[in-house]
């Protein structure tokens, strides 16, 4: 068989990085420690997102100063139950992710919903976040979403 | 304005495991069948642009490593990290700049040679989604399953999109040959992540492929029947899957509009003979159907249903097969413009379209369709 013959080299790539934030998203994971949700908001359109970004794209303007505290009940827009397997998920399969809409936000952010939710889980349900209880300031203080009955 | 034809294209066979072949080799197969078939030799090329991903090479700066097998050594060359398609885009401006009569567009993917749901993993931005081991077959679920709420459709209507697609597969002789199937068998077959089964994705592929365009009079010293460019349209949305309608997809409607609006095209439907776009996932070419504006968004199902978008139907979208049938990323759009440039010349073979005279090639870059490229093509 000729596939056998041919030679393969066999590599992996580990090239570690440090990311530097910027200034709102730095507020926001250190106020996940304390359990709040930040949001940013346009100085120009007033849209309020989560999670805050450096400008908004749609004007090209500026976020305001100081980040503000946001509703931590939001509404699935879509969500979808993973059932494979693959080397850089967290979870062993079948898990969810929702992109989810908080109350008084104008953009969405993504999060795990967790198992017990997923037979009541559709487009509309009302989720809440399920925090940690060692927090350090990342996106995991949050542990998941879960759907309020 | 000046024109610019397409005058030439190559492709590999595309596999789902080439072991036999490196991807240099694959390169230069691509780019030596597009010079042989526009009657080409290295010194005829002016500049080449590649459209490749480092990721999945697996080397930073992965045209630095081409540049002998593009037919590229001491030329003018550069590339694009998006899809090979968008490569072309530039070529176009860089021959209407006038600085160059004659481009080379390359593109190539390996995607067997990496963990193809590690190299999408990449696409998200470390801080808020990297972390959840999000990749494209997700992303593209989020955005399925949005769709499928938001028009009141059913998976069937994407069911008919692969049985569609993998029949037309049959007729491209660059594919390896899978089994014709039904709706039954998709709609049984098991989900990778819901709403999305395995089917609806391609399976990884290796390949490559190449065009190559000319201006106006040089095009017609090459061929007797160059395609030309007649509009382009290039658009893209903001980053972020929450910050988007991953339903309404506004940049690729911008993009489709501006391409027709060069072309003064009016109705795609009726103006255009057939489409070869980049469909990336069976839901994927219905949600296309709406934001391109070849049919309104309560006409999909019918669209497909009613086998309009079929060889042979009002205006058949990717005889060739699409890209559920081999998507080496990133350039699987760029094939989508192969396949059309030998549909207007008359190349098509067994997948020909009687008479087909214009078409309309789309390709995108990035996470549910987040760059967006419309190319109007006439004979």
């Amino acid at each position: 068989m000729e596939a056998e013959r041919v030679k393969k080299l066999k590599g992996m790539l580990e090239v570690p990085y440090e990311w530097t934030y910027s200034k709102n998203v730095a507020e926001f994971f250190k106020n996940l420690k304390d359990k709040k949700i930040l949001g940013s908001r346009c100085k120009n359109c007033h849209k309020v997102f989560v999670p805050p970004q450096v400008v908004c794209g749609i004007c090209f303007s500026e976020m305001e100063n100081n980040p503000i505290e946001v509703s931590q009940i939001g509404v699935v827009e879509t969500y979808t139950v993973i059932e494979f397997t693959y080397i850089a998920q967290i979870l062993p399969p079948p898990y969810a992710v929702g992109i989810i809409k908080l109350e008084g936000t104008s953009t969405r952010l993504n999060h795990l919903i967790n198992k017990e939710s997923l037979e009541k889980l559709k487009i509309g349900s009302r989720v809440r976040p399920i925090w940690r209880d060692k927090r350090d300031g990342s996106f995991f203080d949050i542990e998941y979403f879960e759907v309020i009955e | 304005m000046k024109k610019v034809a397409l005058v030439g294209c190559g492709q590999t066979k595309y596999q789902r495991k080439n072991r036999a072949n490196s991807v240099q080799e694959l390169i230069f197969e691509a780019t030596q069948k597009a010079l042989e078939d526009a009657g080409l030799e290295k010194k005829d090329i002016d500049t080449v642009i590649v459209g490749s991903c480092d990721t999945i090479d697996g080397i930073s700066i992965s045209n630095a490593y081409s540049v002998d097998v593009t037919a590229a050594f001491l030329k003018d060359e550069s590339k694009v990290e998006e899809d090979a398609a968008f490569a072309a885009y530039y070529a176009i401006l860089r021959i209407l700049s006038g600085s160059f009569d004659t481009a080379l567009i390359v593109g190539w993917g390996k995607n067997s040679e990496v963990d193809i749901h590690l190299a999408t993993n990449m696409i998200f931005e470390p801080f808020y989604s990297r972390p959840f081991g999000l990749d494209a077959i997700q992303a593209f679920a989020l955005q399925a399953r949005m769709f499928l709420d938001k028009n009141n459709l059913s998976e069937e209507e994407a069911a008919r999109v692969i049985v569609k697609n993998r029949k037309n597969a049959l007729k491209n002789p660059y594919l390896e040959k899978r089994k014709e199937i039904n709706l039954e068998d998709v709609l049984k077959s098991e989900y990778i992540s819901t709403p999305l089964k395995k089917l609806d994705f391609s399976p990884v592929t290796d390949g490559a492929v190449a065009v190559i365009l000319s201006e106006e009079k040089t095009a017609k010293k090459i061929t007797k029947r160059p395609v030309w460019f007649s509009g382009l349209g290039l658009c893209s949305d903001t980053y972020h899957l929450g910050y988007r309608d991953l339903t309404e997809l506004p940049a690729t409607k911008i993009a489709a509009e501006n391409a027709c609006r060069m072309a003064g095209i009016k109705n795609i439907l009726n103006e255009i003979d057939l489409a070869e776009i980049y469909e990336v996932f069976s839901f994927g070419e219905l949600i296309l159907y709406e934001a391109l504006g070849i049919c309104s968004h309560e006409q999909i199902s019918e669209f497909i249903n009613k086998g309009q978008t079929e060889i042979g139907g009002k205006f058949p979208v990717n005889p060739s097969g699409g890209s559920l049938n081999a998507n080496p990323l990133p350039a699987t759009g760029l094939i989508r413009l192969a396949e059309a440039y030998l549909q207007l010349s008359g190349k098509a073979g067994e997948r020909q379209i009687e008479n087909a005279s214009s078409a309309l090639v789309y390709a995108t870059s990035g996470l549910c369709f987040q760059s967006n490229m419309v190319y109007i093509l006439n004979s």
